[in-house]
């Protein structure tokens, strides 16, 4: 395959990254088919049609020969041995089976902590002597493992370098969005983040969002959880209100390159993240967004401080759009997925000769 | 010709399901043609068995076939009319649901009721002497059929086992007058559970969505040699063994002939036949 040669790929939404399939869907001289699954609901909101956008093609079954390379879903979640069986661990699992005549990646969304379901056993004092490395010290040696098992002779991309050293192997790829797409609109003094209500409260560290929340109400503070607070019926609604927003919370702990955030950078808003998962790559503390600390207090008056002097926190905010546009330039992204196909279909190849 | 069924256990992500057990499991178990659905697999044939998987029905070309065994219109949530239309045929497990789709639908609607795999139920009740004990399984929230028997139980001094998802009281008028004896639903130890008791009782309602309920219950029942009480007049002929142990013989006779799961699997590939014949 060329990059101007046009290939049919064959991609299934094994979890809910709708917004994550929609970049891809642009990468160019691709066609995607999707392939017609019961564990997760297609919707239009988060991209709007991307059918009818994409001329996108479901198929009821896997045809074997039609397409040069598959595309599935995990994250750690999958491994649990409810969801591997009825859940969305499933998906993957079927779809692994029954596809077995081309190249697959693996998007593996998540990294190897779910310490409510995995023993997270790789500690300081044991990582080397259980054959671990130092950037795997926290984690689950057992999701490891299982991942490693389960994705095979498959070829696996995370979401961000530090997930790739956490599961040991991987191709980071960083995403990257269309700038055009989003809104830098006139801001409203609004604090507010993007996290979904369900599941991996630790992966989250929810409790810590809870606390920021609770903080921030003790000052009159309301802060604003989009999908729990406010839900939106269209793409356009969700970016008008992003584009519209001052300060962006990213309180998570282990979420990879967490693409609410990176939504946010492009509409100007000014976050204040965590430094994991890469994060301290590209926000440099107090000049494109702030670094915060664990401690709700400290967050709180530091949001405090941003709605009292506006005009700081609108420039900061577009200091990182500057870094967003530097970093996560949609067409880079395509260039990086583009390349990476190009080299799974030929190292599968070479490899099947 | 390969059949998938993709039973509504797996389409909910669920496992342990009465409706997918007798109209999935089973089918496969006995039909060489039929696996459960896999998702990217290619099948001739797939049975939605009350999996409501529009996605996948829009754009597979083989033979469609709808399996309903409760009233799911009843639920705003359900897309009944649109899954009918995506499809080539209904079946069901009752007539009264039959009777019914064939007033939403020109399409074929067929009844293939709930059958047994008679393969399955090796356990067998050894019946002696005046019954003593009844027993009720099923699911919790169909406690309200128990509750009007609790006093012709205590008339008939019969003891109650319940074996459900949850724990059935009785009110306190009858605390000391029956004893109730509680215990969790298992796929592998129901049968031998039913059998601590000397028959079944399966009250039945004509409300809402009990006049759609199939008898899979007595059916099962049957199969392991228990007589199953609908009604008070059965209540009081059970508690005699000689009636017991004729009501058996019958029954098993009757299972044989007409509620053997093969019967539902020819049903259904003569439908299939129907259709590719069209």
């Amino acid at each position: 395959m060329r990059a101007d040669e046009k290939s049919e790929f064959s991609i299934t939404p094994g979890i809910d990254h709708l917004a994550h399939q929609y970049e891809l869907y642009k990468i160019p001289n691709t066609e995607w088919t999707w392939v017609a699954q019961h564990r997760r609901q297609t919707s239009n909101v988060p991209r709007g049609d991307m059918v009818k956008k994409f001329g996108l093609k479901t198929v009821p079954h896997y045809e074997k020969g039609k397409y040069d390379l598959a595309l599935l879903h995990v994250d750690q979640q999958c491994f649990e041995e409810n969801l591997w069986e009825r859940g969305k661990g499933s998906l993957y699992k079927e779809l692994n089976e029954v596809i077995t005549d081309i190249p697959k990646i693996v998007i593996n969304h998540g990294t190897p902590y779910y310490p409510e379901q995995f023993q997270c056993n790789i500690k300081e004092e044991n990582y080397k002597a259980l054959g671990y490395t130092k950037e795997q010290i926290g984690m689950s040696g057992d999701l490891i493992n299982t991942c490693k098992k389960v994705i095979g002779n498959n070829y696996m991309v995370t979401n961000s370098y530090r997930a790739a050293e956490q599961w040991g192997h991987g191709k980071p790829i960083i995403h990257g969005q269309d700038k055009e797409e989003w809104f830098d609109l006139p801001k409203e003094p609004r604090v507010i983040t993007t996290l979904s209500p369900a599941g991996l409260d630790k992966y989250y560290d929810r409790s810590f969002l809870t606390a920021i929340r609770e903080e921030l109400e003790e000052r009159d503070i309301h802060f604003c959880q989009i999908t729990v607070d406010v839900r939106f019926s269209s793409f356009e609604e969700y970016r008008e209100f992003i584009g519209r927003s001052l300060i962006y919370i990213h309180p998570m702990k282990e979420a990879p390159m967490s693409r609410g955030r990176t939504e946010a950078m492009f509409s100007g808003c000014c976050v204040l993240t965590t430094p994991w998962q890469d994060a301290d790559r590209f926000i440099e503390n107090g000049k494109n967004g702030f670094i915060i600390p664990r401690n709700p207090r400290v967050v709180a008056d530091m949001v405090e401080g941003l709605l009292y002097d506006y005009k700081k926190a609108v420039a900061i905010g577009q200091e990182g759009k500057k870094t967003a546009l530097k970093e996560f330039d949609g067409d880079r992204y395509r260039k990086d997925w583009r390349n990476f196909m190009e080299h799974v279909i030929e190292d599968y190849a070479n490899k099947h000769r | 010709m390969k059949i998938g069924i993709c039973t509504f256990e797996m389409f909910h992500g669920r496992k342990d399901l009465g409706s997918s057990r007798i109209r999935g499991h089973w089918l496969v178990k006995n039909w060489k043609e039929a696996k459960l659905f896999k998702q990217g697999e290619k099948y001739d044939v797939v049975i939605y068995q009350k999996a409501y998987f529009i996605e996948h029905a829009k754009v597979f070309k083989g033979i469609k076939i709808l399996d309903i065994c409760d009233p799911d219109w009843l639920h705003w949530a359900y897309r009944t009319k649109e899954m009918i239309e995506l499809c080539d045929a209904i079946t069901t497990s009752t007539e009264a649901l039959a009777i019914t789709l064939r007033q939403f639908t020109d399409k074929p609607v067929l009844c293939i009721p709930d059958r047994v795999d008679l393969e399955l139920f090796k356990e067998r009740k050894i019946h002696e002497g005046d019954a003593k004990r009844v027993s009720w399984y099923g699911y919790s929230d169909n406690y309200d059929m128990i509750k009007p028997v609790i006093n012709q139980l205590k008339k008939n001094n019969l003891d109650l086992l319940v074996i459900s998802n949850g724990q059935f009281n009785v009110s306190r008028l009858y605390q000391d007058k029956i004893e109730v004896k509680n215990l969790k639903w298992k796929e592998k130890s129901v049968n031998e559970n039913i059998l601590k008791s000397d028959f079944v009782i399966n009250p039945r309602g004509n409300n809402g969505k009990w006049k759609f309920k199939s008898n899979n219950k007595t059916l099962t029942s049957w199969a392991i040699d228990m007589p199953v009480a609908h009604n008070v007049e059965e209540l009081k002929r059970f508690i005699n063994c000689d009636e017991r142990i004729k009501e058996v013989n019958k029954r098993r006779k009757e299972l044989i002939e007409k509620w053997d799961i093969k019967y539902s699997i020819k049903q259904y590939q003569q439908l299939i036949e129907e259709i590719n014949n069209k």
